[in-house]
């Protein structure tokens, strides 16, 4: 997503910026196919309680902090599995920061700039947690109109750069990749409520919390998800599990392509920049929510 | 640890499995 972006202010590229729409509607369609259908359970996709303040200002945070670290949570961890160590020196920055923003010393000032927070309507009515859709009604069919609405936009923005032409020697086709990404953002919807007892979706932040404190201390520490004993050995979530899975997938496609390599970066002060980075996204992506 | 259910086989493979799935589609598409 880093990337994508990116390439759209710096270079003008909307390649990677037309996969994240492909991915973002597939995802959304999705997921909110299989809440409809019930196999989400009662709580459905557990969507987040709207702090906008907090949005904008850890959005903007962790913003910074991707392009100091030279990738996202999720980039981060899967160009680990492609060998470039300063990955790993920005993980192990973000983790930092994340568990002391989440359960150490920074925890009061994020919850401060969490406290403002926009539900609508008032009362027993009131919806904590509102949608998009939820501003004109809510309910289901008032929820697919405006998925429609914002499937029409982004359609021509997709279909303007091609999804079916030509396919790249190495590696996949924007297009591929973007349905790709958005069918795994619904299996793992639906496996973290299958399997993990709660459905929590492809975030990173929070699994990232919950794997290193289980690697530190022997347990999640989890708040709100459910938490499994792992054969004795301490006490984790589903989460924690699939984010030690992620630099292993990335390792077997490296592999498969003959990309993978170890590599760091020739200056010192590149390292540390990187680290500062991955710890300034930790700060912005738990402010934010996730 | 107690009332903490241990992690059953479909648990334990369902994580890794996302995870490794997910990992791979990244470097494939270069996210």
């Amino acid at each position: 997503m880093n990337t994508a972006f990116r390439d759209v202010i710096f270079i003008n590229d909307y390649t990677l910026f037309r996969a994240w729409l492909v991915a973002l509607l597939i995802a959304i369609i999705g997921a909110n196919l299989i809440e409809d259908l019930g196999f989400m359970g009662e709580d459905g996709l557990r969507r987040q309680v709207f702090s906008p303040i907090a949005a904008i200002i850890g959005g903007y945070i962790f913003g910074l902090g991707i392009v100091m670290a030279g990738g996202c949570g999720s980039g981060v961890l899967y160009k680990q599995g492609e060998g470039q160590f300063a990955a790993t020196v920005a993980t192990l920055g973000f983790a930092g920061s994340l568990i002391a923003t989440y359960h150490g010393p920074l925890k009061p000032v994020m919850n401060f700039i969490k406290s403002y927070k926009v539900s609508i309507g008032s009362g027993d009515n009131a919806v904590d947690a509102p949608a998009l859709w939820d501003i004109f009604g809510g309910g289901t069919s008032v929820k697919w109109i405006v998925i429609a609405v914002v499937a029409a936009i982004i359609i021509p923005v997709v279909l303007k750069g091609k999804p079916f032409g030509k396919q790249p020697k190495k590696g996949w086709s924007w297009s591929l990749g973007g349905t790709v990404v958005g069918v795994m953002v619904i299996v793992a919807w639906w496996a973290s409520y299958y399997f993990g007892g709660q459905a929590r979706g492809l975030s990173f932040s929070g699994p990232t919390i919950d794997f290193f404190m289980f690697a530190l201390t022997g347990s999640s520490q989890a708040p709100f998800d459910p938490m499994f004993n792992l054969l004795g050995i301490g006490v984790l979530t589903w989460s924690a599990l699939y984010v030690m899975g992620v630099p292993l997938g990335a390792h077997l496609s490296a592999r498969g392509l003959k990309e993978y390599k170890l590599t760091t970066p020739r200056d010192a002060s590149e390292l540390l920049r990187v680290f500062l980075g991955g710890m300034v996204m930790g700060f912005g992506a738990a402010t934010a929510g996730g | 640890m107690e009332g903490i259910p241990y992690a059953g086989i479909g648990v334990i493979l369902s994580g890794l499995l996302v995870g490794v799935a997910f990992g791979y589609v990244l470097q494939r598409g270069r996210y």
